[in-house]
């Protein structure tokens, strides 16, 4: 429970950066500090939300998929009939 | 917490092979259903979950090396062996299309009428649009390292410049083609020249577009201020992938265009 608080607290910690319009900000330190945290979050997962919103929708169209071709495969045959 | 005595990249486990590997499964399995079964549902799905794992697996290649610092000069090593062998491999790919153009082209066969071209096809001007396009991926070689020089002399400025009119010359380079591919008279299906001639050029095409991508990545990363002037391994092999491309393109130019017409 308190693990999912600490983790809560270092995702609300993620800002969504916003472009500045003419000249770029140099965020790398920004970015080395986040990424490097030691908080046991998976790398493909540390960005924050829009990670696990990608992560989530790359799997289930994935897997799901090809369990649903799976699953089709199973049912174009008869069972045996014993 | 432990820390490793040696310099090499222990990696982590990630979720992308597996998507990956499954999404190759479905843009095959796709294929098949839009051959022969006339949907492209399965096929888009694919193609999807692929762009989708390639962008997530290259953004944790990024956040490993620019933001948690494990690409060490051996583990740069290692990546720079790793791009030469795939180019390597590219070459080969090429290697059989040129093979099959050669093949069919050096000992033409009564039925095309025993030259080349083979009766009823009207080569286009290699001295017209391909010559222009020759210039082009030429062009874009020099500004290409003048972005990389720009790079090493920490001039910002001129780094983005010189790689944007990099890019916008393989843009240009594209629609140029594709105005040739839609304006030829003759098509894939026109026997055998045909064939060579689009499968090879084709799958050229596709390379221009790919290393096109791959410098707009490096573009985008230069902007965030991801390259240091030592240190920008990503940004050379970009630049290496599209000297191979304009390789590729000069033989097909010299074989197919010129020497095939």
């Amino acid at each position: 429970m308190l693990r999912n608080l600490l983790a809560l607290r270092q995702i609300g910690q993620r800002t969504i950066s916003t472009a500045s319009r003419r000249h770029f900000k140099n965020k790398v330190p920004e970015k080395q500090k986040l990424f490097q945290e030691d908080d046991e979050i998976p790398l493909y997962l540390k960005g924050g939300v829009a990670d696990a919103l990608l992560y989530r929708a790359t799997m289930i169209l994935t897997v799901g998929t090809a369990y649903a071709i799976y699953e089709l495969a199973v049912a174009s045959f008869p069972k045996k009939q014993e | 917490m432990t820390h490793q005595s040696h310099a090499y990249h222990m990696v982590k486990p990630s979720p992308w092979p597996l998507t990956g590997a499954l999404s190759a499964l479905l843009m095959t399995s796709g294929l098949a259903m839009w051959f022969h079964f006339h949907s492209m549902t399965l096929l888009m799905l694919g193609l999807l979950t692929n762009t989708l794992t390639m962008y997530q697996w290259w953004r944790d290649v990024t956040r490993e090396s620019t933001y948690q610092g494990h690409h060490t000069p051996p583990v740069q090593k290692g990546l720079r062996y790793g791009m030469i062998l795939f180019i390597t491999s590219e070459v080969f790919f090429f290697a059989g299309f040129f093979w099959a153009f050669y093949h069919s082209s050096l000992a033409p066969t009564p039925q095309l009428g025993g030259h080349w071209p083979p009766t009823g096809i009207t080569p286009l001007n290699p001295l017209e649009v391909p010559l222009l396009n020759t210039s082009v991926l030429l062009a874009s070689g020099v500004s290409i390292t003048w972005a990389h020089h720009s790079l090493m002399g920490n001039n910002r400025n001129q780094m983005i410049q010189a790689l944007l009119i990099t890019i916008l010359l393989g843009l240009y380079f594209t629609l140029l083609q594709a105005s040739e591919y839609f304006e030829s008279p003759f098509t894939i299906s026109d026997g055998i020249y045909g064939s060579t001639f689009f499968v090879a050029t084709g799958f050229h095409g596709l390379h221009v577009i790919i290393g096109s991508t791959f410098l707009t990545i490096c573009f985008i990363r230069q902007l965030m201020f991801h390259f240091t002037s030592k240190h920008h391994f990503g940004f050379e092999a970009a630049a290496w992938y599209w000297h191979f491309v304009d390789v590729v393109w000069l033989f097909l130019y010299v074989s197919i265009y010129w020497w095939g017409s």
